[in-house]
């Protein structure tokens, strides 16, 4: 397997997404600032860790 | 010891082709320019550029039809300057001025370019140690000082410094492939914290936005002691805030490396992300920032307050992501000036006397002043270099002339470029204009002509001369 591209790539995606929804929860009043900003926190923390490892490898 | 064996053994076998054409084998393909470019146009500094066109009372409309126009025409000029003029050549900026011009302006070029990038790249640092001050809780300056608050902000200046330092040292790739990790992540922080903060305006559903933006955001008027910037004076900083890259033709270090000269589009990536919707969502922030009471807010403060400790995060890596190409070039530039020194050892120096520059925060309140003096010294080189490579072919002029006659100084460059800059502060100065970007094109375009006319007297001067030595030789003869 893979583990790149089955594991890290997509996992790294995610990350992204973790860190683009929340604003739009907040925004149609669906979530409060602190756990967007935590939740942000947390996508950044999987995409910073995942990404190096295969973004410049393409 | 290990640890500094490889250091200089990667250091070492960094070949930028600094004095010679990038070969065929060494360009890279256009994923590459657009990780680059995006990366670099999403700094620290749009979390000071986007307040600005707040606090100067900038209208609603006025700020999405000028960043829509400046953002188009900055990446035409991309696409039809600069990239096509870096892969005819495919060398820098640097050494094709000193092949039309000659070591002597290159020499003046090279030390007020070099200086130019350091200072640009001091104030990314700048608004980098306004983050990392945040997460240690040391107070650092708004965005109104001039002086430093504190040593140990002196001391986060210097930290940052060291590593943006050692990053540039490497070279074009390693800048790149730093760039490249955060380029996604980077616009998707800035569209965040601005979205996450219109609740805060009121701002509920879409169709509110544009009343809101319009009451609250970019309100028409000007706080205390700021002049009121119109439609033309946005247009105007979108397009040439950068203009000493496209225009000015720096950006000739990057795009020497492309395969084709299209992939000048890549800036697009990072004007409408970087120039426009992060300028966008720092504005909204601001508003935030002045609807709460905090007047002089530093870029760290609008970052955590949009978007906690990812948004500390994103300053510290916009600025370096930025600071890091800035430091490359201004390295490329003082090169020029010692051409035997390796670059690397270059990028070191620069990289610390940006450091130390970086140490007053009056480059980053300052900073839309300076990129307008900028602009008003550098791009017209750019016209000079342009009309060389493609019109003086057309016209039966002498390209790249210094070197083909072995000359130390070109005096048609020096002139032009002299009347250039000389034009358009008579234009900003007899106009009374209120901004100096309103005076560089007029310079860019006086440049261009002056070149041409200067050129064609004095290459057809040097022409009478060389008749009248090859007449005097063959009457000797006879």
């Amino acid at each position: 397997m893979n583990l790149t591209k089955h594991l890290l790539k997509p996992l790294s995606y995610f990350g992204l997404a973790v860190t683009l929804v929340p604003c739009i929860l907040v925004f149609l009043g669906e979530m409060n600032i602190e756990n967007y900003k935590n939740t942000i926190l947390v996508g950044t923390s999987i995409w910073m860790f995942t990404a190096p490892w295969w973004i410049n490898k393409e | 010891m290990q640890l500094k064996k490889l250091f200089a053994e990667q250091v070492e076998s960094v070949n930028e082709y600094e004095r010679e054409p990038v070969p065929k084998s060494e360009v890279k393909g256009f994923k590459s320019f657009v990780g680059m470019v995006s990366g670099e146009h999403i700094a620290g500094t749009e979390f000071v550029i986007g307040p600005l066109f707040v606090l100067h009372g900038a209208a609603a409309m006025d700020v999405f039809w000028g960043l829509l126009i400046g953002n188009l025409l900055a990446t035409l000029s991309w696409v039809l300057f600069c990239a096509p003029a870096a892969v005819k050549t495919r060398t820098t900026i640097f050494y094709q001025l000193e092949r039309i011009s000659g070591k002597g302006i290159v020499t003046l070029y090279n030390s007020v370019n070099g200086l130019l990038f350091c200072v640009t790249a001091s104030a990314m640092i700048g608004v980098s140690a306004s983050a990392v001050g945040i997460m240690l809780d040391i107070k650092g300056p708004g965005l109104n000082d001039l002086y430093p608050t504190s040593p140990l902000w002196v001391g986060i200046i210097f930290a940052i410094g060291a590593v943006i330092t050692v990053v540039a040292t490497f070279g074009f790739d390693k800048v790149s492939k730093f760039a490249n990790i955060f380029a996604p992540w980077m616009p998707i922080i800035f569209f965040s914290a601005g979205v996450a903060m219109l609740p805060q305006l009121g701002v509920t559903s879409i169709s509110d936005f544009f009343t809101v933006a319009e009451e609250k955001i970019w309100t028409g008027v000007p706080i205390d002691g700021q002049t009121k910037y119109t439609f033309w004076h946005i247009m105007i900083f979108a397009w040439l805030c950068n203009s000493a890259m496209h225009l000015g033709l720096s950006d000739m270090s990057i795009y020497r490396y492309a395969k084709k000269a299209s992939y000048g589009i890549a800036s697009a990536f990072g004007m409408f992300i970087g120039h426009f919707m992060a300028w966008l969502a720092s504005g909204i922030l601001c508003a935030v920032a002045l609807q709460m009471g905090e007047s002089n807010p530093s870029p760290g403060q609008i970052a955590f307050m949009g978007a906690g400790y990812a948004g500390l995060l994103c300053v510290v890596i916009a600025g370096w992501t930025t600071a890091n190409p800035t430091i490359y070039r201004s390295g490329l530039a003082v090169q020029g000036l010692f051409p035997k020194l390796k670059r690397w050892k270059i990028t070191l120096i620069v990289g610390c006397v940006t450091t130390v520059l970086a140490c007053s925060p009056a480059f980053v309140s300052k900073l839309d002043q300076f990129l307008g003096v900028y602009a008003l010294c550098a791009a017209p080189i750019g016209s000079i270099v342009l009309a060389d490579i493609f019109i003086f072919p057309k016209i039966g002029l002498i390209s790249n002339y210094a070197e083909k006659k072995k000359s130390w100084l070109n005096y048609s460059v020096l002139l032009s470029w002299g009347l250039s800059i000389l034009g358009s502060y008579l234009f900003y100065k007899g106009f009374d204009l209120d901004f100096y970007f309103f005076a560089a094109i007029p310079g860019w375009l006086l440049g261009f002509i002056t070149y041409i006319i200067t050129a064609k007297l004095i290459q057809s001067k040097a022409d009478d001369k060389d008749v009248e030595l090859e007449n005097l030789s063959v009457n000797e003869l006879n």
